[in-house]
């Protein structure tokens, strides 16, 4: 609450208390509703929620999306690419070729598992 | 701040819920548009206007309001902001004087007991000396006054300090006594 000037500023013809007295009197009637609040809410902006559940569902999609494919096209294709890929890195480098497979398959665990992860994030996200 | 605008903001945040939304904005509106049609002058389209760019702000900020003051101060807060950015782009095209016709200083007076002649004529005194005001002085009369505001929260609301507030209050009653001197008791 406002401390009355009249207390820091002597006011002995009491015009400011009456001034006061006036303003808070005249304070602004209550401006009926009318529609108003119905315009607010039509010209909200899309849901935050349905926006974030939207973006979870595509990134789950392109997940399965990929592994799918994988499944159904990468079997033969991924173990001849390995190894041709391990025949020839055999002869570059220093490492057996048991070494370069150990490698190489741990590689592919962690894609896959990171793949996995991802997708279970996008999934609890859209609960 | 008030229990109930707490519960209805932390429904908003956490279901992102709608209707809350809409229950606060019918709790505030009146205030809101009240206090942008005493600075805009009267001029009720714009006012609404001013007002609706102020509730569909304050849904999209609504995560940065942490209480520190009421939601209805925080309201006027932005609203004062989208007058100021409206006056801004507007200035060399509409004049902003603040002068408007007596009528219109009372109009949505929805009263259901008439008022006798005198104590209208005192409104519409009133009204027209406040109009006479400048606008950081009605601004500053009006949140003190009539929306009940501290000085502290009145500057908050301006964005300015809390002497400029107390130096606006204390000039613009400075004016209202000159302007209204006809109806000082003799």
């Amino acid at each position: 609450m406002n401390t009355p000037e009249s207390t820091v500023h002597p006011d002995p013809s009491g015009d400011d208390t009456r001034i006061e007295k006036m303003l808070r009197e005249a304070s602004q009637p209550y401006i009926d509703d009318a529609g108003f609040t119905s315009r607010i809410m039509v010209a909200l902006p899309a849901s935050r929620r349905h926006a974030e559940r939207r973006r979870s569902v595509l990134l789950l999609g392109a997940v399965l999306l990929g592994c799918g494919q994988m499944a159904v096209f990468g079997g033969s294709g991924v173990v001849a690419f390995a190894a041709t890929l391990m025949e020839r890195l055999a002869a570059w480098s220093a490492l057996p070729v048991p070494g370069l497979g150990a490698t190489f398959t741990a590689g592919v665990l962690a894609c896959w598992v990171l793949t996995v992860a991802a997708g279970g994030w996008a999934w609890a996200r859209t609960r | 701040m008030n229990r109930r605008d707490t519960e209805l903001i932390a429904r908003v945040l956490a279901n992102d819920d709608r209707h809350a939304f809409g229950e606060l904005v019918r709790l505030h509106q009146s205030a809101v548009r009240g206090f942008l049609r005493r600075l805009t002058g009267g001029h009720h389209a714009l006012a609404d206007d001013l007002a609706q760019e102020t509730f569909l702000e304050a849904y999209r900020c609504l995560a940065r309001f942490h209480g520190e003051s009421a939601f209805g101060t925080w309201l006027h807060g932005i609203a004062y902001n989208r007058f100021r950015i409206a006056r801004r782009r507007q200035r060399e095209t509409v004049e902003w004087t603040g002068e408007i016709e007596i009528r219109d200083a009372t109009a949505g007076c929805e009263t259901t007991v008439p008022a006798a002649p005198a104590t209208v004529d005192l409104q519409q005194d009133l009204a027209a000396a406040l109009a006479r005001l400048s606008t950081d002085e009605q601004s500053a009369i009006h949140l003190c006054y009539a929306e009940g505001l501290t000085h502290e929260e009145a500057a908050g609301v301006l964005g300015c300090p809390l002497g400029t507030v107390k130096t606006h209050v204390l000039r613009a009653k400075d004016k209202l006594r000159a302007y209204l001197s006809a109806w000082t008791p003799a």
